[in-house]
């Protein structure tokens, strides 16, 4: 082989591993890109999952009122209500899971359905499965309920399916 | 410049860029961002729930707070937070206990003078004060979580 065709090999061979070396780089800073842009999403998606964590609880909907006043705390017997229009809220909600658990005075395993408000610890308000998610958020806050002579405490968890 | 420095200088510049290449990829790859969850909001409705429950008839432990700091009886004992305060103290541990399986802490303050506190845990994210305003009396509450 002469020295010029040896020459035009080296050539070839530096390009073909700065061109692979460039490939690589460019297929790392797109992979990193996407990531940090499918976390931002995330993050957004969390952001706005964590203000429903006021604002669910607040809803006229489910919040009780005493004399028209409305004051910081869920009424068990709207949240029946409220359950029975699931549809109405799937466009407005989204996929998620909404349900309230008795803590206080009691914990209770039993689900509530009309007519058994008193001895029941589950309210399964809010059901919008999808058949399938990426990420699942969970969020879980105290709640205080109301039943009309008394008060107790739940825990209000709300899953949001991504 | 001979042709050999030359190429070891070419070798070189491959070498500096693969390394930065690899130096970059760990640092991307193995830093785990921590994200830190905020129990504030927790806290406060923790707070306004604890504080809304009746501990014997009418008497809430929000109206208790006031009925011990004017050193009056409740639920037929007596409470004083200059002095004996401890059916208080146990009627709020009993409460919360139940609920949450956090150590917290709670403060009562009234204007500038914390006149109750009970603290459970130094280290935790606190909630916003919550005012009570009742027969007169203003107070703020606060309540802290804390994960150890």
């Amino acid at each position: 082989m002469k020295k010029g065709q040896l020459q035009i090999q080296e050539t070839i061979l530096v390009l073909f591993i700065f061109i692979v070396i460039l490939v690589l780089g460019m297929v790392f800073f797109y992979r990193f890109s996407l990531q940090g842009l499918e976390e931002n999403k995330l993050d957004n998606e969390r952001l706005k999952f964590n203000t429903m964590l006021s604002t669910v609880p607040e809803m006229a909907e489910i919040t009780c009122s005493i004399y028209s006043q409305e004051v910081n705390c869920i009424d068990v017997y709207k949240l029946l209500a409220f359950k029975n229009l699931n549809d109405k809220y799937k466009d407005r909600m989204g996929f998620m899971n909404i349900t309230i658990y008795s803590l206080y005075p009691e914990r209770n395993s039993n689900l509530c359905e009309l007519g058994s408000v008193r001895d029941c610890g589950i309210w399964n308000i809010y059901y919008n499965k999808p058949k399938e998610a990426k990420t699942t958020l969970v969020l879980r806050s105290p709640v205080s309920l109301y039943y009309i002579d008394k008060y107790g405490i739940g825990e209000i968890v709300m899953e949001r399916y991504l | 410049m001979k042709k050999a420095q030359l190429e070891m200088i070419g070798l070189m510049i491959i070498v500096i860029i693969l390394v930065l290449g690899g130096l970059f990829y760990l640092k991307f790859s193995l830093t785990t961002e921590e994200k830190k969850e905020d129990t504030s909001v927790q806290a406060y409705n923790l707070m306004n729930a604890v504080l809304n429950v009746y501990i014997c008839g009418n008497t809430s432990l929000r109206s208790a707070i006031v009925s011990c700091d004017l050193g009056e009886s409740i639920c037929d004992n007596e409470c004083d937070f200059n002095g004996d305060y401890s059916f208080f103290s146990n009627q709020l541990d009993d409460i919360v206990s139940k609920v949450i399986y956090l150590n917290y802490s709670f403060y009562v303050n009234k204007g500038e003078i914390e006149v109750f506190k009970v603290e459970g845990c130094k280290y935790g994210q606190a909630s916003q004060s919550y005012p009570i305003s009742e027969r007169n009396e203003y107070y703020e509450v606060f309540f802290k979580l804390c994960k150890i």
